[in-house]
């Protein structure tokens, strides 16, 4: 039987032609094999060697011309697609996997049912893509950041006439019916949505619902400036309109730093307008009452511990749910939360840890790796500790006025662009966290060392083990170490085990940040008393 | 995030500016545009020399250029001034930068090195090219009977061969092309030989076959019509064509002739080889007399 398979307008070396060719021989049932350009002189040739069918006569000289002579039709087939998979495996030389693509369109010609196009270019090339996904009728997940607020106020628009979603730009994270986008966690599915503007705010949320038995049906990013006034909070009501019309969601937890006061009246207007009971989690912004369907929390372990009971998990110390569906998906995994997970180093007294602070040292030091967490230390401690100074604090009079070294009671958000430029994100690379670990545990005033270690996808594979020999350090020298653990046992770095590892080099571990936060202060004043 | 810029270590100074173009193949060792107006812009890594409407770009030497750039085939290309543009997310500058120069004069280059002697594994007849795949077999048997017309002065036989050759062979170079490539090298750097006599007809001729190959291999045709050449294949031509009427050198020699040719033999899997064939035979090299090496210092 013979063949003939035409690729338009295919330039390839011969090198590569000839290692098809050669592949492609060494078949079943292949008797001759000729990947060539359809060249009047190369179809002559392969008449003559009695290769050449009718299709590939109507091959043009920048076409590329495969034919075979085989035993079988099927055989012949084979051979047609062992070297179209040779041909696509090149498209993709530099990279992992067979469903690697080099552009929109190729990615789409391979998966045609996709629905989410991931995006992660330069923020100046990113309006272009992004609206191009868009116009294909696919979600948009915007990784990149330093995206001028007019192509993201462009893209939200297109989005919201489309129909479609546009999270980001800078969004980090997500979990879209149980699959993880970005930085996430591992967790259970369940009733509970979230939308956030807030990336380890999202993180947070999510393993606190699941570590109290609950499940998360889809959390959405939103990326940082969409609660802005120029932005109008776009991506977060599509969010909330899209979990509204969910039926698996029962719960919406909403999740940002403090918003335009217009737009968060904005968002709480289509809140109290809703279906669905809605958490709110504005954090650093001032409380307010329950609100009919609406309720507020002041810190992001709130509105874990909130959402987790109004989706039918029990409150603590009752057996009972309040409600009557199940907080999860019945079908989905269900490990149950360990008992540790709960109450760790919650239950701590700061005196004691304070009592094995060397003495003259009276300063908290927070080293965060996620902005959110940092901004919510910074919140919290306000009320707990004079003069507390940041990196990233909405307040000017509260700014650090050299990230680079500390004074007093600062926190510090090492993931800011002034710390990230040309390396890689302290959630991935411990060394800027561990070198400034070094530098505090040295400095005479520092007395407790705030930290959050997170876990999950795109997170350091052991984060324990990275920091280890800092933390040895800061024992040895009298510093107690604090940290908030965000993970579940799901997560691929294992919960428990780099839990015990913190607590093997001296470090208190606590599940949520507010916690951990509080703790440190405790420490901090404790130690100020001397 | 930083954009994906890159600079260039070498930008041919024919380089069309501006112009609009697509990216029609991309491999490891060069990615090719073409312009709106239908010519030929080559990237190229740094082991490359330079060449005709190229760019060699300051890239990590060893590396595929299809794995190191995030390019694909119908990117739109796009230059103005100092500034190529290919796709959305990557920018060739295309000035010196003090790293470029540097990187350009290192001993990345490979034709700054001296690696002895290298075999040049031709066929002295036509039984020896048995051996080879039939289109490129049939090339070599076309260009013998080429050169035997070329130096019999029959220019109507001598084209009737050369026309038959174009777009014959394997690759993104046919090897028909590449011996024709070499053949009108071997014309421009030895006036009195066999190549140049008939060079004039094959120059007249030759852009209105290009059509009967591929895209890229036209291009290359036609620079070679222009008289624009690969450094590799100037310097091979040129080395070889020393001292002529007088062989440079046989199979008889005990000197190999010596030229940059490493780099020329290991363009692709059989292009190098062909153009030196066709300088040979450009040359009046008979292939029994042949050399079996050549030098690569």
């Amino acid at each position: 039987m013979l063949t003939n398979f035409v690729v338009p307008n295919s330039y390839h070396d011969s090198v590569f032609l000839m290692s098809i060719a050669a592949k492609v021989k060494k078949l079943p049932g292949i008797r001759e094999v000729s990947c060539v350009m359809g060249t009047e002189e190369n179809q002559r040739i392969l008449e003559i060697a009695g290769l050449l069918a009718d299709e590939g006569r109507k091959a043009g000289p920048n076409d590329l011309l495969i034919a075979a002579i085989a035993d079988s039709d099927e055989a012949c087939r084979a051979a047609v697609r062992a070297a179209q998979e040779g041909l696509m495996r090149r498209a993709s030389s530099s990279a992992e996997g067979p469903l690697f693509s080099r552009s929109l369109q190729g990615a789409l010609e391979r998966q045609p049912d996709s629905n989410l196009a991931l995006i992660s270019l330069p923020g100046r090339y990113a309006r272009e893509q992004a609206e191009q996904a868009l116009r294909r009728g696919l979600h948009v997940f915007l990784f990149s950041d330093n995206v001028p607020v007019a192509d993201e106020i462009a893209l939200k628009k297109l989005g919201r006439e489309l129909g479609l979603l546009v999270m980001g730009p800078d969004c980090g994270t997500a979990l879209l019916s149980g699959v993880a986008v970005g930085f996430a966690n591992r967790v259970r599915r369940g009733n509970i949505g979230i939308v956030a503007a807030a990336g380890t705010g999202l993180q947070e949320v999510s393993c606190l619902v699941h570590n109290r038995g609950g499940g998360i049906s889809h959390a959405i990013g939103t990326g940082g400036r969409d609660l802005s006034e120029a932005v109008g909070g776009m991506s977060m009501l599509q969010g909330m309109e899209l979990l509204e019309n969910d039926p698996t969601t029962r719960v919406v937890v909403l999740i940002s730093k403090p918003p335009a006061p217009s737009i968060a009246e904005r968002i709480l207007d289509r809140a109290r307008a809703g279906r669905k009971r809605y958490v709110v989690g504005f954090v650093g912004a001032a409380g307010a009452p329950d609100n009919g369907n609406v309720t507020f929390a002041s810190t992001l372990s709130e509105a874990a511990e909130r959402a987790a009971v109004l989706s039918g998990v029990p409150a603590r110390g009752q057996a009972e749910p309040s409600g009557h569906a199940l907080p999860y998906e019945a079908s989905a995994e269900l490990t149950p939360p360990p008992a540790a997970l709960e109450t760790s180093g919650c239950d701590v007294d700061p005196a004691v840890l304070a009592s094995r602070v060397a003495p003259g040292r009276r300063y908290l030091r927070g080293l965060y790796s996620g902005g959110t967490l940092c901004y919510e230390a910074e919140h919290l401690l306000r009320s707990r500790l004079q003069g507390v100074r940041s990196n990233i604090s909405h307040d000017p009079k509260r700014l650090m006025a050299d990230p680079r070294r500390s004074g007093g009671h600062v926190v510090i958000d090492l993931g800011d662009d002034e710390f990230t430029v040309g390396r890689p994100h302290p959630m991935i690379d411990f060394t800027l966290r561990t070198e400034r670990l070094l530098q505090e545990s040295a400095d005479p005033e520092c007395a407790v060392i705030l930290l959050d270690v997170v876990l999950g996808y795109g997170a350091h594979p052991d984060p324990a083990g990275a920091l280890a020999p800092a933390l040895v350090e800061a024992r040895r020298l009298g510093v107690a170490v604090v940290a908030s653990l965000c993970g579940t046992d799901l997560d691929p770095q294992g919960y428990a085990a780099q839990k015990a590892a913190l607590e093997s080099f001296g470090v208190t571990v606590c599940c949520a940040n507010a916690d951990a936060v509080r703790l440190a202060a405790g420490v901090a004043v404790v130690a100020a008393r001397g | 995030m930083p954009a994906n810029v890159v600079a260039a270590l070498s930008v041919d100074p024919l380089l069309p500016d501006p112009f609009d173009g697509i990216v029609v193949a991309v491999g490891d060792r060069t990615i090719s545009i073409r312009t709106a107006s239908d010519d030929l812009v080559t990237l190229a890594c740094p082991q490359l020399c330079d060449g005709p409407n190229r760019v060699r770009l300051d890239v990590p030497v060893g590396h595929s250029l299809a794995g190191l750039l995030d390019v694909a085939c119908g990117a739109p290309a796009r230059r103005h001034g100092t500034l190529l543009r290919l796709g959305h997310a990557l920018e060739i500058v295309l000035e010196g930068s003090p790293t470029a120069a540097a990187r350009s004069d290192s001993a990345t280059a490979p034709w700054n090195g001296c690696a002895g002697t290298q075999a040049l594994p031709l066929p002295r007849n036509a039984g020896e090219a048995d051996r080879w795949p039939e289109a490129r077999r049939e090339a070599f048997v076309r260009a013998l009977s080429m050169a035997q017309q070329a130096a019999a002065g029959d220019t109507e036989g001598f084209l009737e061969h050369a026309r038959s050759l174009v777009g014959l062979g394997p690759g993104l170079t046919p090897s028909g092309d590449d011996i024709l490539v070499g053949f009108l090298a071997a014309a421009r750097a030895a006036p009195e030989s066999p190549a140049a006599r008939v060079g004039e007809s094959l120059r007249r001729e030759l852009p209105c076959w290009v059509r009967r190959t591929g895209f890229v291999s036209g291009a290359y045709l036609r620079f070679a019509v222009e008289g624009r050449f690969d450094e590799g294949v100037a310097a091979a031509s040129s080395c070889l064509s020393e001292g002529f009427p007088a062989l440079p050198a046989d199979r008889d020699s005990t000197t190999p002739p010596a030229g940059r040719f490493s780099l020329l033999l290991n363009y692709g899997h059989t292009s190098g080889e062909d153009i030196v064939l066709g300088i040979l035979l450009g040359l009046g090299v008979k292939p029994e007399r042949m050399p079996w090496e050549v030098s690569t210092c």
